[in-house]
């Protein structure tokens, strides 16, 4: 507060045209110091050191370590990390998080990093991410990063060798709530499903090309306090007939991404929030995986995802799985209304085909309390360009059903 | 939708009537609203000038107004962020700061001390010293000594 008052009695100095300014950056508390500094490179921050006595070992206790570079890490940079985070610490100050990210091709080995990773651990890091590029090779690293009572957030990118990850046969992250893992593989289901099981207090989980071989067969996701979960799919990445079970009675936000090529558009996508007080939501819902350029198989996934998803109050989907889905019926007088909470839907990448139109008329038609509906386009001739529908476009879809009788409880279109 | 108005006092006792919505992004705000019995003329903030206040309620206006759904409205968010930070000086700045960090407001704390980062990349040590007036108190003889203490962060 000192400083504050101090700072705009100076605000009066310089409106009278007095020549001397003060240094306000040194005037600044440790704390903000050390936020611009964790936005700086690290290196930046020990060079600040001939700045003043104020600069002096300012950069021993920096609580946010952030490497990211594009460039592979020089030898002379090897030891840089070692005097920021072993030698010349300020061990009284904990590391609130420590991030190493390399976007590099080339890959190497994992045993360097462990001692920092383990420096980290022992400096009680809330935050730790690594994206390098390891060699395919197991990667090991410390048991202590598995057994860390402080760690909170969790992230792990492992690169384009997709290298197997050693688990230790203890696991027991008591704080942690997010969980992000990419470019990793585990020896089998059961190695991921133990990691997931053993962070009590798990709120978030991205699985990003998570490998499992022939091995991973059965996904149990067991988290009590789960409320988000993104999964993509990648080539064989998660085999064709693995099963998800989820355990995760706090479930809101599932969102599942699988690509049956690289080069082919997605086909499934789609985001469900669970409402988190209906009693449906703890029921282990089950999602079969299988290769979706076989339509048939499609189809078959999203009926599944779609009776799995009755209860939820808001829906995310786009037009391929909306069509494979909401197959409509010949007669559309009886309907029963499948949806009874869905308030919110949002609709991408649509198209305006007839069997579109129809199934989203459909899927209206189940909805009794439908509120709000956006729809996405994708146009024919130029099918990067997006846009908003109103009801005037919509009308013009030629449909010929009474759209007043549906579209009376909408309140947004 | 509630708009209850709360006002906010300056050091230099000028008042700010904003919707609570917007006051309460600050947390240091949030908390007097709740903790303490409301002064007649307002929310006292003796630390912060009107001159700043200003600026700090133009911000929590815009964001609190400005739910980004989707990217292009992030985009626009961020280049309104841009474009605020291009208009001050920098003792506004530290100002900012230091009210940012006084009323807890994450997100303009976080703006700022980044556009202070911003303005220190790629720069020497001596241009550093030159931008903020930092006083070198270091002999030369012990200057050299820190600058040979952390060779390795030089090369």
């Amino acid at each position: 507060m000192a400083t504050l008052t101090n700072s705009s009695s100076k605000v009066n100095n310089s409106i009278n045209g007095e020549e001397e300014e003060e240094d306000r950056l040194s005037n600044l508390s440790n704390d903000i110091l050390h936020n611009i500094f964790s936005r700086l490179n690290p290196k930046y921050s020990v060079q600040a050191s001939v700045l003043g006595r104020r600069w002096r070992h300012a950069w021993r206790s920096l609580p946010n370590l952030n490497f990211q570079s594009d460039n592979p890490p020089q030898q002379s940079f090897l030891g840089f990390l070692n005097q920021v985070l072993i030698l010349s610490r300020d061990t009284s100050v904990d590391v609130q998080s420590f991030n190493l990210c390399y976007k590099d091709e080339e890959a190497i080995a994992c045993d360097v990093y462990s001692t920092w990773v383990f420096a980290a651990v022992v400096h009680n890091v809330k935050s730790l991410a690594i994206e390098l590029p390891f060699e395919k090779g197991p990667v090991q690293l410390p048991c202590c990063l598995f057994n860390s009572k402080s760690l909170v957030d969790l992230d792990l990118g492992f690169g384009h060798e997709y290298p197997q990850i050693v688990m230790p046969s203890l696991i027991d992250l008591p704080k942690l709530k997010s969980l992000r893992l990419r470019n990793v593989a585990f020896v089998d289901d059961i190695a991921i499903s133990r990691l997931i099981s053993s962070c009590p207090s798990l709120e978030k989980l991205v699985l990003v090309f998570v490998v499992g071989g022939d091995s991973m067969k059965n996904l149990v996701i067991n988290a009590p306090k789960l409320e988000k979960i993104r999964l993509t799919r990648y080539r064989n990445s998660l085999v064709d007939k693995m099963v998800i079970t989820l355990l995760t009675p706090n479930l809101k936000n599932l969102y599942c991404n699988g690509y049956a090529r690289t080069e082919e558009p997605q086909l499934f996508h789609a985001l469900i929030w669970m409402n988190p007080g209906n009693k449906n939501a703890g029921v282990p819902f089950k999602a079969i995986k299988m290769p979706e350029y076989q339509r048939k198989k499609f189809v078959r996934l999203a009926k599944k995802l779609a009776e799995a998803s009755c209860d939820v109050q808001s829906l995310v989907l786009c037009g391929r799985i909306i069509e494979a889905a909401f197959e409509p019926p010949m007669m559309m007088e009886n309907i029963s209304p499948r949806f009874p909470n869905l308030k919110y839907l949002k609709l991408s990448r649509t198209w305006l085909s007839t069997d579109c139109v129809l199934a989203i008329m459909y899927l209206l038609k189940m909805s009794p309390n439908i509120r709000f509906l956006t729809l996405r386009f994708y146009k024919y001739e130029r099918p990067q360009k997006t846009r908003t529908c109103n009801e005037e476009q919509f009308s013009s879809a030629n449909l010929q059903m009474s759209k007043e009788c549906l579209l009376r409880h909408l309140e947004i279109v | 939708m509630s708009t209850k108005k709360i006002t906010l006092l300056s050091s230099d006792r000028e008042q700010f009537i904003v919707d609570e919505a917007v006051a309460i992004q600050s947390q240091t705000i949030k908390n007097l609203i709740e903790d303490t019995v409301p002064d007649e003329d307002g929310i006292p903030l003796p630390v912060v000038h009107s001159r700043i206040l200003a600026k700090v309620t133009e911000y929590l206006t815009k964001h609190a107004n400005y739910k980004p759904h989707n990217d292009a409205a992030k985009e626009e968010l961020k280049n309104w962020d841009v474009k605020f930070l291009g208009k001050l000086d920098n003792n506004t700045l530290f100002d900012l700061i230091l009210a940012a960090n006084y009323l807890d407001i994450k997100g303009l704390l976080d703006l700022t001390c980044q556009a202070v980062a911003d303005l220190m990349k790629g720069m020497s040590v001596e241009e550093v010293r030159k931008l903020f007036n930092i006083e070198n108190d270091f002999t030369p003889e012990e200057e050299e000594a820190v600058r040979k203490e952390n060779q390795w962060a030089f090369d």
